[in-house]
This record gives C-alpha cells, sequence and structure tokens, in this order.
C-alpha cells in the first residue's frame, strides 16, 4: 500500500529527542494516565492475552458450532454470538462487556481469497 | 519482547491500545500483521468499535493498493504493545479510513512505519509470532 498525501501535512508529533529524561518520563505516565492508567492498561492486555488464547484453541470446535459467525469470549461463560460486527458490539454492550478485553473473531468457514 | 497471535484465517495479528489525542479516542484494536502496508491502518469495523467520529476526520491522503485508491485521514495517534517486560509505545500517524462498501470487513493494518522499528519471528507451524529488539518512542509502566 502506498500512500501519497494531497491535504495539508499534519503537525505531526515529532520524537522529542530534545526532552530530558525527566520530562520524557513526565510525558510517559501522562499517556499512560491518558490510556487509563497503569493498572488498566496491565489488566485489559492481560485480560485479552487469556480470552486470545482460549479462543485460539477453540477454533476448530466453533467454526463447526457457529459457522461464519461472528464469536467473543468475554469471560468463562458461553461465547457471545453475532451475525455481524454491529450486532457483537450491541450484545457486548447491551451486557456490560468492556470491548477492550474481549477477544473476537469470524468463524469463517469458506476460505477468503486476500490480497493486501 | 512483544507476542502477537494466528487468527481464526491464519493470519497474524498483533493486539495495540490505540490513544488519539486529538479526537478523545481510546480503544484496543488487533492489527492484521502485514509487510505489505507502508502505513498502519486503521479500518471502519475497528473504527466503530473503537467509537471514532468519522465525520471529524482531517488531513485527506490518497492510498493506492492492489484495489485501486482510496482516501484515508492521517490522524496523530499513540498506539501502545504489551511485551513480557513492560510497555512499548509508538507516536505515529495512524491512516484512518472511513465507512464505505469497498473497505467493508477490512483487517486493520501493521504496516512497515511500525514493523521497520523491531524484528519478527514469525512461525506459523508453531503458532508463534513474536516482535523483539524494539525501538519504540517510549516504553512506558
Amino acid at each position: 500500500m502506498v500512500a501519497k498525501r494531497k491535504g495539508p501535512v499534519a503537525k505531526v508529533a515529532v520524537r522529542k529527542d530534545s526532552m530530558t529524561p525527566e520530562e520524557r518520563a513526565r510525558e510517559s505516565d501522562r499517556i499512560m494516565d491518558e490510556m487509563g492508567g497503569l493498572e488498566y492498561v496491565r489488566e485489559t492486555f492481560a485480560l485479552h492475552k487469556e480470552r486470545q488464547e482460549r479462543l485460539s484453541a477453540m477454533y476448530g470446535e466453533l467454526k463447526e458450532k457457529y459457522p461464519d459467525k461472528w464469536v467473543a469470549i468475554a469471560g468463562k461463560e458461553e461465547p457471545i454470538v453475532a451475525e455481524s460486527r454491529k450486532e457483537l458490539r450491541a450484545k457486548l454492550d447491551e451486557l456490560g462487556i468492556d470491548r477492550d478485553t474481549v477477544a473476537k473473531d469470524f468463524m469463517r468457514t469458506k476460505p477468503r481469497r486476500m490480497i493486501l | 519482547m512483544i507476542d502477537g497471535f494466528f487468527g481464526a484465517d491464519g493470519h497474524a495479528y498483533l493486539r495495540g491500545r490505540v490513544y488519539m489525542p486529538r479526537l478523545g479516542i481510546i480503544g484496543s484494536v488487533d492489527f492484521l500483521v502485514d509487510t505489505g502496508a507502508d502505513a498502519t491502518t486503521l479500518h471502519p469495523d475497528d473504527g466503530q468499535d473503537i467509537g471514532i467520529p468519522f465525520e471529524e476526520l482531517v488531513n485527506p491522503i490518497t492510498v493506492g493498493g492492489v484495489g485501486g485508491y482510496e482516501t484515508y485521514y492521517d490522524e496523530p495517534a499513540h498506539i501502545t504493545f504489551s511485551g513480557i517486560d513492560g510497555y512499548y509505545e509508538f507516536e505515529i500517524l495512524l491512516s484512518v479510513g472511513k465507512p464505505s462498501e469497498e473497505s467493508d470487513g477490512l483487517e486493520s493494518l501493521l504496516g512497515l512505519d511500525i514493523l521497520n522499528r523491531m524484528r519478527m519471528d514469525y512461525d506459523f507451524r508453531r503458532g508463534r509470532v513474536r516482535f523483539d529488539e524494539v525501538e519504540a518512542d517510549r516504553r512506558l509502566g
């Protein structure tokens, strides 16, 4: 994929090489806080990792049980199943599940030819 | 060291936490590892998942791919990956696509702007896709 700019170049946040180590540390803390704080970020990644491992281990079974459906692993309970991403989003929101912690995938039964 | 995973489609993915300060957006996205993509790209399905206000996108760019040319929007973003020894944050211009028939169902892409800053160990047979020697803009946490 090749990108050609035609609009004004955005004011990109450039690497802040001129910052002192203390300023860099403060900047890192600020970004982490903006993202929800270290504890939240840690928990989010950890929950996703555990759920993604479960989902990966169940691909065969899930494809058989829920062919061509979206499936999300969000806890110990049964997977959440939907016809579309939109429906999956709505179900997760309805159940009050944090989308960031969910492992989800489409249980495709017919291979899709992709050239990227 | 950062671990990715293989999806049900057999492609390699890496989960990142995306923070877009101008839009106030924070959310997690599974990026398809794509050495054919120059730029890291957020496609509409994931954009909708994390609540992108598409009407507020500015800085249009034309992006060419095998399927033709499409308009994307450059947006400053921080993308953070979780490693076994902490968090690695990249500050990039993320190419964001608006919803359209053509982009429906497309995965978001982890492109060379990030991939060229780490070493990748890709081993499908062992179910392992791993990144190390990471040159991030910042280490967090």
